[in-house]
């Protein structure tokens, strides 16, 4: 069986894309996550329907917006 | 746990590891209501409720200050710190 979360952890410090409740969406790299499914990204990349809206060098989602991340 | 399923647990960052050394600085959170707050962190919990000082609110490009503000974390969609 793999676990959510352990498949999580092996994607550590490379590329995920991320989708969010409310169509908005994060690529970046992830830096880390915590059982609650929080996430720190490293040069992230927000968009809002597919458009794309800004970069941020760091940023931390919580865990209850997330629909799915995706390598 | 990261270190039973796979020791990389030296190289992750943990969430709140991140707020922590955010404490005294400027940070920029998105709401899920769409708001944007942008404040100095002073405080936070586990719950990721935050205190805020010289709290900015954007909403729809109406900014309006809020002064001290405690956050409930429910709320929080991202948080950028600044």
């Amino acid at each position: 069986m793999i676990k959510p979360l352990s498949l999580l952890n092996q994607r550590i410090n490379s590329n995920v894309m991320v989708e969010l409740k409310g169509g908005r969406g994060y690529r970046g790299i992830l830096e880390g996550f915590d059982p609650h499914m929080n996430l720190v990204l490293r040069a992230a990349e927000e968009t809002q329907d597919s458009q794309s809206q800004r970069k941020m060098d760091l940023a931390i989602v919580r865990g209850d917006n997330v629909i799915y991340i995706s390598p | 746990m990261a270190a039973a399923e796979g020791g990389n647990v030296l190289l992750m960052v943990m969430p709140l590891n991140v707020l922590e050394k955010s404490i005294n600085k400027r940070v920029q959170l998105l709401l899920k209501d769409n708001r944007i707050l942008e404040g100095k962190l002073v405080g936070y919990d586990d719950y990721m409720n935050m205190v805020l000082e010289d709290t900015e609110e954007t909403r729809e490009d109406n900014v309006r200050r809020v002064g001290t503000v405690v956050l409930r974390g429910n709320n929080v969609v991202t948080i950028v710190p600044k």
